[in-house]
């Protein structure tokens, strides 16, 4: 057909009138590029530790994914992470991230990087258009959230925080039973997540072969190798992250502001107490515990004991550890759910939860947003440790009350070249 | 708490308490040597006790301490430093009197200027002076800028401290002849967002002499500041960066699009279309397109129309979406004016956009355009065709895909094929049996002219679910090819499953026995099964020649308590409480892989069961071996308890078993806890359980000896 007759086609259309109102129903228009339910992803592995591996076997055993590449800067994870899933040589593998962004095949990438490097990546994996399952806590400073929460939401992509509660059975169970009313008013909420270790003294040393260490440091202060810096025990400096503050917090925490209406907000007041070590590099507080007060006044303790999470309501009791919901009265653990209004969204599996919202370009269960404000009670929570003094948060601003010398810890300047 | 008595390390630096004593007199340096000896104790809880009453240190105590940063003893050494942060940190507090505040700076300033200190003592003064530090500070932390060893700190606590004085500090030290030091320094003013370092930035943007690294830095910084004046040089600076173009700047920009947008939205748009025409990057383009124009009125159409000629197809398609929610009747008439005269990728945009708004006489439009000689218009034509829902031109759209696929080339290929497969998957829903029919005829085509493997193998087994007869040649002549082997025995099974409805059971058994003996596809020979089942027909065994029981039902994944009932049933010999749900057969080794069933679930238990025919009565081994924990029964009595994670791997546990005469029935629990979270302790990525027969003295059982149902 010849651009002649579509004109005459043309002519046809406008004689019969164009109309369109408001209100009216827009048929999808089809992308054929975009990843639908039943196309395929190809996703990169940013940080192939434990975790990172873990994150990227349950995204290839939805059988949805394809890896294109995997990234670490630490050679010897990546040919463990290529043998458990059986990645063939097409799977590239690269030690610098931003290589992986410069990829035009990745459509997704997982961040498993100690927290130091969770928003740095996560915001470039937002400019290159990338679509994100980044591992908790999202961000090691409050500063660094609201940043990836204006990145994800300036180009667009879908991130997914790997709060896995929000898609465990159990955990869902004991959300909904607390805002169905079962217990009545909530007015506390405790969260048990763990004691930090309390370090020892060890010598730094060379880094081991396959380590760029200066990449791993990154936006961290220069030091030199000392493996209690490095892969697990990151957790425990605060150079990297937040000890198990942020790193079990980042779930716990997460549950008791969902089940509370406030995860998209937070705390009005932290106190807290803690402990420092006396020796080794560790800084993550010992024997602590945080008290956040909401505006609706229930209380969130957050303590190093154990691990679970317990509601406490004027009308009985709900504690949920690991594998079971305990309540008293009893029969409030095995009451049948029906208000709607308690009803969470739909996730019975956090990847394919992601695959989905990747899909339709909805919110994943656990957004960029809930995860910053998960993130940041941890991190105010450390602060307060820190300062030993009693603070007042304004959530809606992200700023402290009358404390300069707080608001400063709100972030943390990088090292050069990087730069939020 | 009890205040230990003080002790006194010998590491601990003789010149400490002599400083202080000269320096101080005698009745205050008792109280410095205090403090100083019980930071210096091997025992943690009194080195913690006094540096957690640092705090109120006084002034004369904290040479004392700075003096211990430097103790070779690294327990003194952390326990100085933890004093001096509480001594600095707490006493900073807001309720602190201010004089109290300006004498913790002053003294931190002191110990950052004299040189004589080492550069951890000075690293750290700097650390803390970022915090705590105010205009006092900022000359102290310029002049150790210069120092090498210094300088990355004292660059970032002063983009820490607030006010003038340390942003007028970085602006000056933005000459510091050193490009990543200005670099960084420039960021750090980015950072700190301070409107009055505007004209200092844009200066040093704007001029063409200076690093392109350095310029591109400033204005990132003057883009955050949100003034409209940093636009036009952030062009001119991305300009010069070509044919580089640092992420950065298009994001700056798009930073400065957002500030602007609360002002001026009027400007955002423009804004943003230039960046939109500027970028090279397609995300940058995208998040341009999407800010500049998000509720879009009639006067965002030459910004839409100019995005439809964007290089990127995501760039187009959001435009065309933009361009469908223009609430204006007139929108219409200047899209379709506009496509008069558009050709190519511009006027595929504009058929989708037309399309979305569901102008009247669309379909025409698209009908038409399905013939077009121009390919990027058929193209998008030929894909709204899949979608397009038309009762008049249904029959012409399938007529121009068929001939699309049949003749056509590349993307006008794929096109049609596509949304044949569309229209396809629509009819074969239906509830018509004409209608399930002609979508057989649509996969057929699709079979025939695709050159996807993938496609094929989906389209054969859509075309032979509709029943048609002539997808049995197909299907033999997809046998032959070892990519369609598989989708070959899935078309064959859903044929044979749709000819008991027409009176033709016994085709559909011999079809599916076949498949069951002679599939190389596991998948294939469980669906075989299956659906053997259905039609109340035992499949034929599982092949068995080790002794591996294969072909079970399962039930799961349940919790404790549903599972009670299966096995208080199975024990009592009761009918099964549950409807057994799949069907799981051997992989390699002899492995019933429940990982598929399991999912994702950290903590599931899956039951499977079977039922073996024995000859005769007699004795036999039961082997087993599982990662997890498991349990065996056999005609209700318990014989096999594991608890425990481990290798996956045959014959774990053999225990004697008595088979009785006729059928005998097995039921075996699996148990999944809590996930190891990670590479998994044994290296597999299976989960399942192995169980196998024997004689007692070894020879593995061919169950093909037996009847066996499950």
């Amino acid at each position: 057909m010849s651009s002649i007759s579509r004109r005459s086609a043309l002519r046809r259309v406008a004689s019969t009138g164009l109309a369109i109102g408001a209100g009216v129903s827009l048929p999808a228009i089809r992308t054929r590029s975009a990843f639908g339910a039943t196309e395929r992803l190809t996703v990169a592995a940013i940080g192939c530790g434990r975790q990172g591996n873990f994150d990227l076997r349950q995204l290839l055993r939805t059988t949805r994914v394809d890896c294109a590449a995997i990234c670490d800067v630490f050679a010897p994870h990546l040919g463990v992470v290529r043998t458990t899933n059986a990645l063939d040589a097409s799977c590239a593998q690269h030690s610098d991230f931003r290589r992986v962004l410069d990829r035009k095949d990745v459509d997704a990438v997982t961040i498993a990087t100690p927290d130091h490097w969770h928003g740095l990546i996560a915001i470039a994996a937002a400019q290159a258009g990338k679509d994100i399952y980044c591992q908790t806590p999202l961000t090691r400073t409050i500063t660094e959230g609201r940043a990836i929460v204006r990145a994800i939401e300036r180009y667009g992509v879908v991130l997914q925080v790997g709060s896995q509660h929000r898609s465990a059975t159990l955990h869902r169970r004991a959300i909904e039973i607390v805002r169905s009313g079962h217990l009545g008013k909530i007015e506390r909420i405790e969260t048990h997540v763990g004691r930090n270790p309390s370090g020892t003294n060890v010598r730094d040393t060379k880094p081991p072969a396959g380590l760029d260490w200066n990449l791993y440091l990154g936006p961290a202060p220069k030091v030199p190798f000392n493996p209690m810096r490095f892969k697990w025990n990151f957790r425990w400096c605060s150079d990297y992250a937040g000890g198990n503050l942020t790193d079990q917090g980042a779930h716990l925490n997460d549950l008791a502001q969902w089940s509370i209406g406030m995860d998209a907000s937070g705390p009005v007041r932290v106190s807290a107490k803690g402990r420092y070590p006396a020796k080794g590099i560790f800084d993550a507080p010992l024997d602590f515990s945080v008290r956040y007060e909401y505006r609706n006044g229930v209380t969130l303790t957050s303590d190093d004991r154990g691990n679970g999470i317990s509601f406490y309501g004027d009308r009985g009791e709900l504690h949920v550890g690991r594998e079971q919901i305990v309540s008293k009265p009893e029969e409030i653990a095995n009451v049948s759910i029906d208000e709607r209004s308690a009803k969470l969204p739909s996730s019975e599996n956090h990847y394919l939860n992601f695959l989905e919202a990747v899909a339709s370009r909805r919110r994943p269960i656990a957004s960029v947003e809930t995860g910053h404000r998960s993130a940041t009670l941890c991190h105010l929570g450390n602060i307060a440790i820190r300062l030993g003094r009693n603070l007042r948060w304004d959530p809606d601003r992200e700023e402290f009350l009358d404390d300069a010398g707080a608001d400063r810890l709100r972030s943390r300047p990088m090292r050069e070249p990087w730069q939020l | 708490m009890k205040r230990p008595a003080p002790r006194r390390s010998s590491r601990l630096p003789i010149l400490t308490p002599l400083l202080a004593l000269l320096i101080l007199g005698s009745s205050e340096s008792f109280a410095a040597d205090d403090l100083a000896t019980r930071l210096s104790s091997k025992d943690s809880d009194v080195r913690r006790a006094a540096w957690e009453s640092a705090t109120s240190a006084t002034d004369t105590e904290i040479p004392s301490i700075v003096e211990l940063l430097d103790s070779e003893d690294r327990n003194t050494s952390l326990a100085a430093k933890r004093a001096l942060e509480t001594w600095a940190l707490r006493g900073s507090s807001p309720a602190t009197a201010r004089t109290r505040k300006a004498r913790i700076e002053q003294l931190l300033v002191q110990t950052l200027a004299d040189a004589t200190r080492s550069t951890k003592v000075r690293s750290l003064t700097i650390d803390l002076l970022g915090i705590v530090g105010g205009a006092e500070s900022v000359p102290t932390l310029v002049r150790a800028f210069v120092d090498d060893s210094l300088r990355e700190r004292a660059r970032r606590s002063l983009e820490r401290i607030p006010g003038p004085e340390a942003s007028r500090a970085l602006v000056a030290l933005l000459e510091v002849p050193i490009p990543d030091a200005a670099i960084s320094v420039a960021r750090s003013l980015g950072v700190r967002r301070d409107g009055d370092t505007l004209d200092a930035l844009l200066g040093v943007a704007s001029d063409a002499e200076r690093a392109i690294g350095l310029r591109v830095a400033c204005v990132d910084a003057a883009c955050r500041l949100g003034e409209g004046r940093a636009a036009a040089i952030a062009f001119e600076v991305l300009e010069a960066a070509r044919p580089h173009e640092p992420r950065e700047l298009t994001d700056a920009l798009l930073e400065l699009a957002e500030l602007l947008r609360r002002s001026n939205p009027a400007t955002t748009e423009i804004l943003c279309d230039q960046i939109r025409r500027h970028s090279l990057h397609e995300p940058q383009r995208l998040a341009a397109l999407q800010l500049g124009t998000r509720d879009p009125t009639i006067g965002a159409l030459p910004f839409l129309l100019g995005a439809l000629e964007d290089s990127s197809k995501k760039v187009r398609e959001l435009a065309a979406r933009r361009l469908a929610s223009i609430d204006d009747a007139q929108a219409n008439a200047r899209l379709l004016e506009h496509w008069e005269s558009a050709s190519g990728t511009t006027a595929a945009a504009l058929l989708r956009a037309l399309f979305a708004r569901q102008a009247d006489g669309h379909e025409t439009l698209v009908e038409d355009a399905t013939r077009s000689d121009d390919v990027p218009l058929r193209v998008a034509a030929l894909e709204i065709a899949g979608v397009l829902e038309s009762a008049s031109l249904a029959s012409a759209l399938e007529t121009r895909l068929i001939v699309s696929a049949k003749k056509g080339q590349g993307e006008i290929r794929h096109a049609a094929l596509e949304s044949l497969e569309l229209r396809a998957g629509r009819k074969a829903h239906s509830n018509d049996f004409v209608e399930r029919r002609a979508a057989g005829r649509l996969f057929a085509t699709i079979f025939r002219y695709s050159t996807s493997n993938e496609t094929r193998a989906r389209s054969l087994v859509s075309w032979a679910k509709s029943g048609r007869d002539d997808v049995v040649p197909a299907i033999a002549e997809a046998r032959k090819s070892e990519v369609l082997v598989e989708a070959a025995d899935r078309a064959e099974i859903a044929f044979a499953q749709t000819l008991p409805a027409r009176e033709r059971r016994d085709e559909a058994i011999r079809l599916l026995q076949s498949t069951r003996r002679e599939s190389k596809s596991l998948g294939a020979r469980e669906q075989a099964a299956a659906a053997l089942f259905t039609l109340d027909v035992d499949p034929v065994p599982e092949s068995g020649e080790e002794g591996f029981v294969g072909a079970w039902r399962t039930a799961g994944p349940l919790s404790e308590a549903g599972g009670q009932a299966i096995e208080r049933a199975h024990i009592a010999g009761r009918k099964d409480p549950v409807a057994w749900e799949a069907l799981v057969s051997l992989r390699e080794n002899g492995v019933v892989d429940l990982t598929q069933l399991l999912g994702l679930e950290s903590s599931a238990i899956i039951y499977a069961s079977v039922r073996i025919e024995s000859p005769d009565a007699r004795s036999i081994y039961l082997r087993t071996g599982s990662d997890r924990d498991l349990d065996v029964w056999l005609n209700g009595r318990k014989l096999v308890r594991y608890r425990g994670e481990r290798p996956l791997r045959a014959d774990a546990d053999t225990v004697e078993a008595n088979l009785v005469a006729g059928e005998n029935r097995l039921l075996v629990k699996y148990s999944k806890t809590f996930d190891d979270g990670g590479l998994g302790l044994f290296g597999s990525s299976l989960n399942g359980f192995i169980l196998r027969l024997s004689t007692l003295d070894g020879h593995p059982i061919d169950l093909r000896t037996f009847r066996k149902r499950p």
